[in-house]
């Protein structure tokens, strides 16, 4: 039984090999486990390496292995495929800024957004002159 | 640094007539998102009259190589453009990336499809869709960008939450 399989990186997409028995190792202890895989299971898309990788969790826990995957490496997740880690990061993610912005044209948006770029510039100017006149 | 100059290089490419797909940060804020940018990424056709027609834009505002010393021999020409694939340069307007090619969309062709025209400027431009950014920030794997695909992804839910409600 082949020890390792082919996988597409979460991370960067690229075709990579696995060994099945190290990523069990690594994935089991994880106390979000049961959690991804929740996550997982509610998506509409799967991440074929996620997939395969929860597999090989649950074999390795049953003491049995499963046969060697092929993924195609140009297989993009869909847009709202549900990363773990993105889950994570989107938890902090105001939303009423996004509704704002959603209320107002491709234009407004672009003025908010240099109004918005000329009010940092003119805090690094500032800044810059306070250290000017501090320095001797 | 100074923000990206969207205004001034987005109708000037059109007004010349060059192809292109605006991608990444101005892609997000014309989407809605609420992020800082400090250059321009297009994504250019690279047939032969494009290619002439990026040249004619950009020459008055002295195109150079982002990050080169100064006083390489380098020519701002159609020939140069061919050579190469993904430029990333600083101009009188700010700094500017054209890419022949963008990990996880491809070419100009094969990201077309995903594009939509919007208009900006008092022009129409054409930028990536919501949905196929994220695609592109996801395929380009950087760490920095987990945070960009989280809001993008919130947008991507608000805008769906939105149009179903009216």
């Amino acid at each position: 039984m082949p020890e390792g399989f082919h996988g597409v990186c979460s991370g960067c997409w690229s075709p990579c090999v696995v060994r099945r028995t190290a990523l069990a190792q690594n994935l089991a202890p994880i106390a979000a486990f049961a959690a991804i895989t929740d996550a997982h299971a509610r998506c509409s898309w799967k991440n074929p390496l996620l997939s395969a990788a929860l597999a090989a969790v649950q074999c390795n826990r049953q003491g049995r292995m499963r046969n060697a995957v092929m993924i195609d490496p140009h297989d993009l997740a869909p847009p709202d495929y549900c990363d773990p880690v993105i889950e994570a990061y989107k938890k902090d993610v105001d939303r009423t800024l996004l509704r704002e912005n959603l209320k107002l044209t491709v234009e407004e948006r672009f003025h908010k957004f240099k109004q918005f770029m000329k009010y940092v510039e003119g805090l690094r100017e500032a800044g810059r002159k306070a250290r000017e006149t501090r320095s001797p | 640094m100074t923000a990206a100059n969207f205004d001034e290089i987005l109708p000037l490419l059109v007004r010349n007539g060059v192809r292109f797909i605006v991608i990444g940060g101005g892609a997000a804020i014309a989407h809605g998102l609420a992020r800082t940018t400090y250059d321009v990424h297009v994504v250019y056709a690279r047939d032969a009259d494009n290619l002439q027609r990026l040249v004619t834009a950009l020459t008055p505002h002295q195109p150079y190589l982002r990050g080169a010393p100064l006083g390489l021999p380098f020519r701002w020409d159609e020939q140069t453009l061919r050579a190469g694939l993904n430029f990333t340069f600083t101009t009188t307007l700010g700094d500017l990336d054209i890419l022949g090619d963008v990990t996880g969309g491809g070419t100009y062709e094969q990201l077309l499809p995903f594009s939509e025209e919007m208009p900006a400027f008092g022009v129409s431009c054409r930028f990536v869709t919501l949905e196929k950014l994220i695609q592109l920030k996801r395929a380009a794997g950087r760490t920095k960008d987990l945070e960009v695909i989280a809001e993008l992804q919130a947008l991507l839910e608000e805008r769906q939450q939105r149009d179903s409600s009216t």
